[in-house]
Parts: C-alpha cells; sequence; structure tokens
C-alpha cells in the first residue's frame, strides 16, 4: 500500500539523543577470536547450516539535521559443508535500497582448521539490479573450502520505515542463533507482535532511557514446504512498527482507522474542473448509461479501462490524477480508485475501498495495524454484494484473484459527520467462491468404432471461474504458431494422447467470471487400449488426465494445516459402447467413495465414482468436491485421501473379455 | 484580399487536420489488422556506420534511429527502457527519445526527459562493465509512437560489427548503412539469410565506400520449444574488419583469419605463462606422489581444482580476455572459466604435465572460426591434455562432470588450442556417443500382498553421472528420501523406498541402489494378473506437432537400459507375454525385449538411445513414427493365470 504513504512530519523535531550511551550498533560486534561453531553429524549433512544471525534495529535522531534515521546491523554466519553450500554462499549482496551509507561492512572466512581469513572490503562492488530496482553492494568471498564459515557483519544507515516490517525469521531448515533488537529514542514507543510461535520481544531496559526491544532464539527448527500449505505465511516471523511518540502526545501512530480517513480523503477528494471532465469523458468512451442496472454499468467501465489503460507503478507524471490518466492512458492504483470511485458516484453506485494482503504470504492480522496487511486495493459493492479489482487484468467484477479472498480486510465506507464526509473502517470476510463457481464439467465420449485399439475420443470441457481467467485475459495475445500448443494443453492429458481437433471458445477477457472457456475437441492414443491374448485393457482412468497425488507426502508428519487455494469441483462423464463381441468383465472397479461431511450432512470433499449400463452402454459419473478451504495438520490424511483417490482412478484399468 | 487568403489558408489547414486525423485513425487500423497478435510494431530501424582512420586507429561509430507503434494498452509495459553497453569498449552518447501521442488530429510529441547511466547488475555475471542508459518513454499507450537515437562508439575494432535484420517484434523496414574510408579493408558473411533476401547496393563517394542493406517486411522471431535459439534463427549480417593503412603506409591486420585472432588472444595468455608462480606446491606435490601415471596426476590435479574453485563469472573490460593470476585465483577460491584454466594448467605444468590453453565456443554459437575468425565465435576457456596422441579436454567449471569427458556444451565444437605465442591447433571436441552416456537400471522384483517388492540397482555414467552427482549434493535430510522417490520412481507415484537399504555413491560412474515397494500397479481380475513389464517409462515419446517447423535441440548423445525382472508368484501361469519390439534408425532406436528366466522369472529389457544433437524437420514423420511404436510396444502387460487347483 505504498499509495498512501503519510509523512510523519512530527518525527523532525531536532531532540537530544540519549546522553552518554554509545549506540548499540557500534558497540555490537563479532568474537575477535572465533572458533569453528561445533555442529551436530546431522548439521553437518547439509550443505549449509545458519549458524547465527543477529539484528540491530536502532532508530537514531542525528545531531545535525535533528532527523529520525534508522542504523540497521546484520550479522550472519553460516557454515558451509560442501561445493553446493560453497555456490550458493559464495557471493553476498547487500541492498542499498532506502539507505544513505553503509555505516560498516566486514567479512571474514573461518577455515576448519580455526585459520581465518578476513576479507579485503575493498573489493566491494556496486551496481543496480534492474530485477529488484535497487542498487546492491556486493562482493565474492575470497578463500572459501568446504567445511569452512563465512561471516559477515554491516551496518546500514538508511530512512526509517515505521509503518510496519516484517522479518521471517524462521526458514526451511533449521537455524540457531537467531536474535533481533530494536532500539529506539526515549519517546519513540516501538510495538512489536511475533507469528506462528515465535516468542514475543520482551523490554530490556538497560539501555534506558532508550526503550529497547529483544528476542533471541537458540534453536530455530525449520518448515519444509508441504502441498496445499503456504509456506512463507506459517514461517515464523516478527512484525513491527512505531506506535507512540511520548513527545507529542501521539498514541497508535499506525492505526487502521487513521488509514481509513486519510485513504478516504485521498481516494474522494474535490476534484478540479479538468479532472471532472477528464473523468466524463471516460464514462462517455466507456458506454455508461445510468438506466442500465449497477452492475453492467460497472462491468462496462471495468472492460474499458483494462482494455486501454495501462497500470503504472513508476512514472514520472503523477498518474493518480484524472486528467494526466486520461492524457496518458495509465494509472496508478490510487488513480485507478478514484476513477471507479468518481464514475460510480456520479452514477449513485455505492462504493466502499477494501484493503487486503495476499494471504499466501501473510494473514491480515486486524488486531496490529501494520501497512504489509494493506498492500492490495480492492472495490466493494454493497448494493450488489460483489468485489472488483481495479488492476490485476485476469479478474473482473465478482471474480478477483483467490489470494485475496477467504481473508479479512479493511472496509473504508463513507459516513457522514456534522456535514463532512469520511471514512471509517470495518473488518470483515472477503469469501471465497463456492465450488460449484470453480467447476470443471468435462463429457467424455469414447468411439470404439474406428477400431478397438484405435478407438476416437471427444472431449466438451467447460472450466468456470478462476482457473481459466489468466487464459481468458491473455488468449489474444497467443501467438498464432503457439495457439495449438497451448490448447492441447487445455485438455490437461498425459503424452499419450494426440489431439486432432480442438475448438475453444469463450476466450475473450471479457468473458472472465461470465462464461466459462469451453473446449471442444477430439483426440486418440496409441496406447490406452492394449490387446492381451482374447482380451483388451482399457484404461480408461488415463481420460480424465494425470492427477495431483500425495503418497510421498501423507508418508511424512504434516506440519501446516491444509489450505486450498480455491473451492473447486469437478463434474465428469464418461461414455462408451463395450465393443462389439465383448463383455466388460470388472466394471465394478468403477466405483470409489471417498467422502468426508460436516456436522450439518453436507460434503466437505469427497471423490465418488459410479457407473450406469444401458445395454452396451456404460456412462460413469465422478463427482470430486473440495468445499473446505481450510482442515487442520491432523486431517490431512483425509485430505489426502481424497486427493489420492482422484489419482488411483487415472490407474483404473477395465477388461474387455470376448463374449 | 487578405481577408481571403486567411480564410482560404484556414479552410485547407482545416480540411488537411480532417483528412489527418483520419489518417492517424486509419493508419492505427490498417496496422492492428495486420498485427492482430502484437503490442508492437517497428515501423523504421536505421543504422548507419562510420569507419574511419583516425590517430592511426580505426574509430567506428554507430548511429541508430528506431521508431516504433504501440497497438494496445500494454504498450505501458514498454516504456522502461535500457540500452546496455560495456563501458571499457564502447560508449553510448547523444541519445534522444520522445514519445508521440495521439491527440485527435495530430500526434503531441512528449521528450524524454531524464536518461541515467548506472552500472547494472547481469544474472550470469558476477561483475562486468555493463552499463545501461535507462529512461522512460511518457504516456506510452495504445496508438502511441515512439522515437530513439543514439550513437555508439567503438573503441574495439576487432568487436566489430553484427547486425541483425530481426527482432522480438515485426518491423516494417530497416536499413544498414556501412560507411568505410578507403584504406580499411572489410569483408561481410550472412547468418540464417543470403544476399539475395536485401536490396542490397555499393559504391563509392568521395574517399569512402558505401555498402547499403534495406528490407521490409521483417517478421518477428518466433521460438519454438527445445527448438534453436537467437543466433540459430535470427538473420544477420557479420562485417569485419580485415585489416586498415595508417597515414604513413603501414597495413594492421585486425580480422582477416583465425591467425589474427589467436594473436590477439594469445598475447593475453603469454603474460600469464611468463609471470606464474607455483600454487599450492603441497597438493600438486601429493598428488604426483600418489599416482601411478600421468593420467592419474591429471585426474587428481583436475578434481581438486573442480571441487575447490568455484565459478564466479568476471568480465571487466580485458579482464574478459586476460586469465588472472593462478596464485590469486587459488587464495581467492574462486574464478571465471580462464581463470580457473589457467590455474588447471599451471598446477600441471608443476607436476611436469604439458596442458594446454584452449579457447572454444559453446554449443549455443553457431559459428565455425573459419566463417567467423573473431571474438563472437569464443565465449569459453578450458585446457586441453594430449594423453597418447589424443587430446582429452578439461573443464573445471563443470562441477560434476566425470574425468575424461569434455563438458557437455561444448561436444562437437571446435577447440583453439594455445601452443605458443605463434603457434595453435585447431582440433574438433569429439561427442560423447550413446554408450558412454548411459543410465542402466536392473530392478527384481515380485508381487505379493497386493504390492510389488524390489530391489533396483542403477548404475550412471557420462552426463547422466553428472547430473546424478549435482543433484545428490543439493539434498538434505529433509528431502532426500523424496527426491530419491522422484528420481528413481517406477510404475506411479506409490513408490515407496526403504531408506535404510539406499546405497549411494555418487563418482565418475555414479551407483545408486535400494530396496522399493509399489502399490496399486498390478491390475487384478478374477484369477488374472496384469503387469506392464516397463515400470519406468524413462521418455515418453513427445509426438512432435505437425505444426512444428524448427529443429528440435538434443545437444547429447544418450541411452538408458532398463531391465525389470519378475519373479512369477507361486501358484500362477504365464498365459501371454507381448510381442518383442524394436526400432532402428540412424539417429535414434529403442527395443523391448522379454526373456523368461530360469526359476520361473521374466525379464523385460527397454532400450533407448538417440545419437543426434539436433533432430531436422525432415526426419519429424520418422520419429514420430518411433515414438507411437515405442508408446504401444510400452504400454502392452503380460497376463499371469491363477493355477487350478487340481
Amino acid at each position: 500500500m505504498k499509495i498512501f504513504k503519510i509523512t510523519f512530519l512530527f518525527l523532525i523535531i531536532a531532540m537530544q539523543s540519549a546522553v552518554g550511551q554509545e549506540s548499540r550498533y557500534l558497540v555490537y560486534d563479532w568474537n575477535t577470536t572465533p572458533a569453528p561453531w561445533p555442529l551436530s553429524k546431522e548439521d553437518k549433512a547439509n550443505k549449509e547450516v545458519s549458524v547465527l544471525t543477529h539484528r540491530i534495529v536502532q532508530l537514531e535522531y542525528d545531531a545535525n539535521d535533528g532527523k529520525l534515521y534508522e542504523y540497521y546491523l546484520y550479522h550472519g554466519r553460516t557454515y558451509v559443508n560442501d561445493k553446493a553450500g560453497i555456490a550458493e554462499n559464495n557471493t553476498v549482496y547487500i541492498s542499498l535500497d532506502d539507505v544513505y551509507e553503509v555505516v560498516k561492512a566486514k567479512a571474514r572466512v573461518i577455515l576448519p582448521n580455526g585459520k581465518v581469513i578476513v576479507q579485503n572490503m575493498e573489493n566491494l562492488k556496486k551496481g543496480y539490479s534492474q530485477e529488484m530496482e535497487a542498487d546492491y553492494n556486493y562482493f565474492a568471498f575470497d578463500g572459501m573450502e568446504p567445511g569452512s564459515e563465512i561471516e559477515l557483519l554491516y551496518v546500514v544507515k538508511k530512512s526509517p520505515d515505521l509503518y510496519g516490517i516484517i522479518y521471517t525469521i524462521q526458514g526451511e531448515n533449521i537455524k540457531y542463533n537467531e536474535s533481533l533488537e530494536i532500539i529506539s529514542p526515549a519517546n519513540l514507543v516501538i510495538e512489536s507482535k511475533s507469528y506462528n510461535g515465535l516468542p514475543d520481544m520482551v523490554t530490556d531496559t538497560t539501555l534506558s532511557p532508550l526503550n529497547y526491544l529483544k528476542v533471541s532464539i537458540d534453536t530455530l527448527r525449520g518448515m519444509q514446504p508441504e502441498s496445499y500449505a503456504y509456506l512463507d505465511k506459517n514461517l515464523g516471523k516478527i512484525a513491527y512498527k512505531l506506535d507512540k511518540n511520548t513527545y507529542s502526545n501521539l498514541r497508535n501512530v499506525v492505526d487502521y482507522g487513521k488509514i481509513a480517513r486519510y485513504t478516504h480523503e485521498n481516494t474522494y477528494p474535490e476534484f478540479s474542473r479538468n479532472d471532472l471532465k477528464a473523468i466524463k469523458k471516460i464514462y462517455d468512451l466507456a458506454g455508461l448509461d445510468e438506466k442500465k442496472p449497477a452492475d453492467e454499468n460497472i462491468r462496462l467501465l471495468e472492460n474499458y479501462l483494462k482494455k486501454n489503460f495501462h497500470f503504472q507503478k513508476n512514472y514520472p507524471d503523477d498518474l493518480s490524477n484524472p486528467k494526466n490518466i486520461l492524457e496518458n492512458k495509465a494509472y496508478t492504483e490510487l488513480g485507478a480508485l478514484r476513477i471507479y470511485t468518481a464514475i460510480c458516484k456520479n452514477i449513485g453506485i455505492k462504493t466502499q475501498l477494501v484493503f487486503t494482503c495476499d494471504r499466501t504470504k501473510n494473514a491480515f492480522d486486524k488486531n496490529f495495524a501494520i501497512y504489509n496487511y494493506l498492500e492490495k486495493e480492492l472495490l466493494y459493492f454493497p448494493e450488489i454484494n460483489l468485489f472488483l479489482d481495479p488492476i490485476s487484468l485476469d479478474s473482473r467484477l465478482g471474480l478477483i484473484n483467490p489470494e485475496y479472498t477467504h481473508t479479512d480486510g479493511m472496509f473504508v465506507s463513507s459516513v457522514s459527520m456534522g456535514g463532512f464526509v469520511t471514512g471509517i473502517a470495518t473488518f470483515e470476510n472477503i469469501p471465497a467462491k463456492l465450488a460449484k463457481d470453480n467447476k470443471t464439467e468435462m463429457d467424455i465420449e469414447v468411439d470404439f468404432s474406428t477400431g478397438l485399439t484405435s478407438p476416437k475420443v471427444h472431449y466438451v470441457i467447460k472450466k468456470y471461474g478462476t482457473t481459466m481467467s489468466s487464459a481468458q485475459a491473455f488468449y489474444d495475445r497467443i501467438s498464432p504458431e503457439r495457439l495449438p500448443e497451448i490448447k492441447k494443453s487445455f485438455l490437461e492429458l498425459d503424452d499419450n494422447f494426440e489431439v486432432k481437433n480442438i475448438l475453444v471458445s469463450n476466450t475473450n477477457p471479457e468473458d472472465i467470471g461470465q462464461k466459462p472457456i469451453v473446449i471442444e475437441g477430439d483426440v486418440t492414443s496409441q496406447s490406452f487400449v492394449q490387446l492381451a491374448g482374447n482380451k483388451a485393457l482399457f484404461r480408461i482412468g488415463q481420460l480424465i488426465g494425470p492427477q495431483s497425488e500425495l503418497y510421498s507426502e501423507s508418508k511424512k508428519e504434516r506440519v501446516q494445516s491444509v489450505e486450498n487455494l480455491v473451492r473447486r469441483a469437478y463434474d465428469r462423464s464418461i461414455t462408451f459402447e463395450v465393443p462389439e463381441g465383448y463383455k466388460l468383465s470388472n466394471p465394478e472397479d468403477l466405483k470409489m467413495e471417498i467422502k468426508y461431511m460436516n456436522e450439518e450432512g453436507k460434503i466437505q470433499m469427497c471423490f465418488i465414482s459410479d457407473y450406469e449400463q444401458t445395454g452396451k452402454i456404460i456412462t460413469v459419473i465422478i463427482d470430486e468436491q473440495y468445499n473446505q478451504m481450510e482442515l487442520p495438520a491432523n486431517r490431512f490424511d483425509e485430505f489426502s485421501k481424497v486427493i489420492n483417490a482422484a489419482s488411483d482412478f487415472n490407474k483404473i484399468v477395465l477388461i474387455f473379455e470376448k463374449a | 484580399m487578405k481577408k481571403y487568403i486567411t480564410l482560404v489558408l484556414c479552410l485547407s489547414i482545416g480540411m488537411c487536420n480532417f483528412s489527418f486525423a483520419q489518417q492517424i485513425a486509419g493508419q492505427f487500423d490498417e496496422y492492428s489488422k495486420k498485427y492482430p497478435n502484437e503490442d508492437v510494431v517497428g515501423l523504421q530501424k536505421i543504422t548507419e556506420v562510420t569507419l574511419e582512420i583516425d590517430d592511426n586507429k580505426v574509430v567506428i561509430e554507430k548511429n541508430e534511429k528506431e521508431d516504433n507503434y504501440f497497438l494496445t494498452q500494454h504498450a505501458g509495459n514498454y516504456s522502461q527502457t535500457s540500452l546496455e553497453f560495456e563501458s571499457y569498449f564502447s560508449e553510448i552518447t547523444d541519445l534522444k527519445a520522445y514519445t508521440l501521442v495521439p491527440n485527435g488530429n495530430r500526434f503531441d510529441k512528449i521528450k524524454v526527459k531524464e536518461i541515467s547511466s548506472r552500472k547494472v547488475l547481469s544474472n550470469d555475471i558476477f561483475y562486468d562493465g555493463t552499463h545501461a542508459k535507462e529512461f522512460t518513454f511518457p504516456a506510452l499507450q495504445k496508438g502511441a509512437k515512439t522515437h530513439l537515437e543514439y550513437s555508439r562508439i567503438l573503441k574495439e575494432p576487432r568487436f566489430f560489427g553484427r547486425f541483425f535484420f530481426s527482432n522480438y517484434y515485426p518491423v516494417e523496414h530497416q536499413k544498414l548503412v556501412l560507411q568505410v574510408e578507403d584504406g580499411i579493408q572489410i569483408d561481410f558473411s550472412y547468418f540464417n539469410c543470403s544476399e539475395t533476401d536485401f536490396d542490397f547496393k555499393t559504391y563509392n563517394k568521395g574517399k569512402n565506400t558505401f555498402y547499403v542493406w534495406e528490407k521490409h517486411n521483417i517478421p518477428k522471431l518466433y521460438f519454438e520449444e527445445n527448438g534453436p535459439d537467437f543466433l540459430s534463427l535470427a538473420p544477420h549480417i557479420i562485417c569485419r574488419v580485415l585489416d586498415y593503412k595508417t597515414k604513413d603506409g603501414e597495413t594492421i591486420d585486425v580480422s582477416r583469419n583465425l591467425a589474427d585472432l589467436y594473436k590477439w588472444y594469445s598475447t593475453h595468455i603469454d603474460a600469464v605463462v611468463a609471470d606464474s608462480l607455483p600454487v599450492m606446491p603441497q597438493v600438486v606435490d601429493s598428488i604426483r606422489k600418489y599416482s601411478q601415471t600421468d593420467r592419474e596426476v591429471v585426474r587428481g590435479i583436475y578434481k581438486w581444482v573442480q571441487n575447490h574453485i568455484s565459478y564466479i563469472a568476471i568480465e571487466n573490460g580485458l579482464g574478459g580476455f586476460v586469465p588472472r593470476a593462478p596464485t590469486l585465483v587459488c587464495k581467492r577460491r574462486y574464478g571465471d572459466c580462464k581463470d580457473m584454466a589457467s590455474l588447471l594448467v599451471q598446477m600441471l605444468r608443476q607436476a611436469g604435465i604439458t596442458a594446454n590453453y584452449t579457447f572454444i565456443g559453446t554449443q549455443d554459437i553457431p559459428y565455425s572460426f573459419e566463417e567467423v575468425p573473431m571474438i563472437f565465435s569464443v565465449n569459453h576457456m578450458i585446457a586441453a591434455w594430449k594423453e597418447n596422441g589424443k587430446y582429452m579436454f578439461l573443464d573445471p567449471t563443470a562441477k560434476n562432470v566425470p574425468f575424461g569427458i569434455p563438458s557437455s556444451f561444448v561436444q562437437g565444437k571446435t577447440a583453439l588450442i594455445y601452443l605458443g605465442p605463434d603457434e595453435f591447433e585447431t582440433v574438433k571436441v569429439p561427442i560423447l556417443p550413446a554408450s558412454s552416456n548411459k543410465s542402466s537400471t536392473v530392478s527384481t522384483f515380485q508381487f505379493e500382498n497386493g504390492k510389488i517388492k524390489g530391489t533396483l540397482n542403477h548404475v550412471s555414467t557420462g552426463y547422466f553421472s553428472e547430473k546424478f552427482r549435482g543433484r545428490t549434493a543439493q539434498l538434505n535430510e529433509a528431502n532426500r528420501q523424496e527426491m530419491y522417490e522422484a528420481w528413481f520412481g517406477m510404475g506411479n507415484k506409490t513408490f515407496s523406498i526403504n531408506m535404510e537399504s539406499v546405497k549411494v555413491e555418487p563418482a565418475d560412474v555414479s551407483h545408486f541402489s535400494c530396496d522399493f515397494e509399489l502399490e496399486n500397479y498390478v491390475v487384478t481380475n478374477g484369477d488374472e494378473l496384469y503387469i506392464n513389464m516397463i515400470l519406468k517409462k524413462s521418455w515418453n515419446g513427445s509426438i512432435i506437432p505437425e505444426t512444428r517447423k524448427q529443429s528440435f535441440i538434443y545437444q547429447l548423445y544418450y541411452s538408458i537400459e532398463n531391465e525389470n525382472i519378475l519373479q512369477i508368484p507361486e501358484g500362477y501361469t504365464l498365459t501371454y507375454l507381448p510381442e518383442n519390439t524394436e526400432l532402428s534408425h540412424p539417429e535414434f532406436s529403442f527395443s523391448i525385449k522379454y526373456k523368461k528366466l530360469p526359476g520361473s522369472k521374466i525379464s523385460c529389457t527397454y532400450f533407448l538411445e538417440t545419437s543426434s544433437l539436433e533432430l531436422e524437420p525432415d526426419t519429424f514423420d520418422e520419429w514420430n513414427d518411433f515414438a507411437r511404436k515405442l508408446k504401444t510396444a510400452s504400454s502392452q502387460s503380460l497376463v499371469l493365470k491363477k493355477n487350478k487347483k487340481p
């Protein structure tokens, strides 16, 4: 949520820094005579182990200019076991984003025999990373050997970020000696919060009158990535922010209520005449009409803007003002919000601003206000109960990207108070779509009249909702040469199938959330029917394509709870006529049922397959559903049974026997 | 009278404007129709190059002019522009850029305000001299045009000149003009195109010769998966300065032939050879001491460099061509290819073995030294050691490649071997035959209680072994089992390894063995069992679609042999065994063979081999036939039937 940056002018008050105390980041140092860190045999089996990470964040007023700066100290020590570990740790990059000065930087290699190679920091190079959009200082460690440790300590002076910082402390592998200290001037009170099982930071009075928070963890076990779980979200982390400035008696510096007011003021300003003209022009260009229903108008506007305007993050001109937006055909997030809300206001559609974060990275916390939880802006239309993402091209009214659903958000609505209008914050859930909204319907007909071992298979697949929204958004950008390959991939079949002809429809961006993408085609395969003596093996399961499976993970102890990106359902039917002269000997193998119900008797998740026979015609019906967004880790076993059932169906072989 | 004139003028301007507005809209529609899938089309690209002799040097200045037209709202994605240059050898000057924004009946010109120039980080190279001029085209939107022009001064004539007539978007018109002062000899060659593809003319004017190439309607480059890359597809012209005459009448050779190229490269080596100090004497001595033969010494020292020096690419100015002193490389424990090659050569020399610096271009460079005796043909350095009259190529940057074989990406390329200041040799690097780049697995198993239980023994050689070693090194305690199961998995994903039984030996020839179990694989129906004996379909024979136009790049020859041996369960009889199948083509072959073994065992051997670096489109039909046969054959099952109780 960079769009509503507020300058805390009150911070720039020249103030006496605490008397007589040397700053922590200057006092702190590494061990002058380091010994190799004792590690267990298990640890040494990994290519690298982090044996120490110490971070100090110290906020200080500068005696000369009176401004507040952050001094950030990083001290890390890593054991590298082998050449793979060396290759990954040989080079070091220090971000200079928002950095005024590198106060100090030193590094050394500790060899297994205890010998220390101090690095020559004159080798420090500087360059700009176009990918990260920041400058970096970087160097390569001299003299690393398998079994050595590398150690790095640096301090940078940078502009303070007080609206919220999240340090992810936990990693995939075990870490030793993780610690964090935050020191601030007497008047600035920092508040921190620990997540996912990390201990809270505690107040230490030894630096009094300075505020001093610290935490240290001797051993922090690693958390490995697991399927159907979001590791980034679940790792142990610590967030902090500025909470109070006691000199100016300012409390709750970062507060959702305040943010709601600022953002409201910013989004619904008094526009200039030129701006109002630009807004009217966009209204006309988009073909809006007050007489049309609200959702139709919003769709017209959204389709027009997303087709003709461009979201621009970094730009020299102010693209939040409607006049500039129209001239440049480009907007920032704030600009987009202003256009939508202003036009909606003109035609009497109520809007609420919604702020949330990507739930696969962080869990929105309404009790700890920081900007990190407000990184994504959405619009909510209370009268039609639909959400809109003004920026993302693969979403449309009513179908926003799922990482921003099934999470809480801050809703900002307008209220009139004594003649002027302001924004107030409430916290509500942004619901995930139902399984039926993300459904895949698949009708498969197998025709053996072309030959028992070379049947023709006809597919009609309809995919609703999120699954194919990016395909609908960008289908017209696919080059004609690449198109056949892309279309084939929509069938999601394995390599054994050859596509004969394929037709894809509802491929316009306007169809997102409105019409399912429809894939219709014929395929053949040389390998899914085999003759064995007087029998024929029909690998019917392969027709539903390879399925995800959790066999190897279900052997391990599950750590994280199960979290789905979306609720979803698959309705499949396979129809075939038993070939002339044969009978089907094992139709019962088609019957499968794995089903879990909630207390109200509704299906939480299931994989059910059954068949009907009418004469020689067999119809297989498969019902697969995932209605539950989350499940506790102890129910992973049940979840994987359903997932694996689909994969087991994929292995079903029917046997035709000569009648 | 005056009034009347003004009126006429107004009218005509008005009409002009009206028709111009229509023109703007008309042009936009025309291009949108012509290029329906494109965000951008190049209207024109003009490159004018002058080659002059100044102060007894060749001075090369290149002027570029480029106009692009943006057809969709995605235009904004292209607004950030970055022009890169290697600061040591070139610079960019006189940069001008603006956007033309459609505004009803006219285009408004908006100039680029700020241009920054900075050192940029490269993704592949740790440190180099790449700088970039960066700027943002303002108001870039649907219907807008951009104009860009700049000059590039090239300080080293050896790096001149490569001109691409192709881009990632279509270009309506492109023109290249070379203006060459008398006394400078140039030559040019065509790649992925020929002179007849251009309107070409040459003429003399004053003391210059002009060469002009022009082309219209240039389609955008299209890449296919596993297909040739940019250099092998993009039409381009390479112009090189052969020699030039100075004011004093002296002829200076530049890039006439390979000898000239060699001379330039070798001067950088000569200096390193001249002042190399001994490095790691204890290591060299101890390897020497414990080795019986020269081969063992070479192996020992090669492995030491592979294991102890990590590869970090550093290409700053001439540093991109001059190896650093072996003592420095050794102290740092890192270096780029030439640093590592140089250290290897030096350590071998200390051990009394002569190895040679070797310049080479990797497989992605499509030129031969004869065609292009220029730096464009070289991007790598390795070492060569002659054993019994035959060169062995040693690449210390390939950390896991087995001793004795070249790194995979130089196979089939010509090596330029340094023999001394004026003496060199060119030798073709052999392609590792499929039989030496092999993955073999023998699995023996039985079927009991609904499960397959067995033991597998895997051996890999060549680049299979290299890959295995590389992957093994990345494992940790948490993912080891999962990864082994993914690499060696057979049948289906229920494949599970008993970790206590695992034996792993990553080496030049790598070994792996384990006990395993597999569920839900055997199909049972009444008293019959159906078992597909190709448990691992190592390669699934992709059918090449009819629409494919470009060749399919393999990069290496390889072979796979998997033998699966089934113990027939007690009380069962084999009632159906699939037929043996084989297909052999000069570039690819497979066989699936079944055999009854004593002790109620059945063996099935699956063998696959390809001996082609690149599959040409005219073999696609044969390939598809091969792939279909392989699929059919590998999907067959044998049938076992329960014996009737007497």
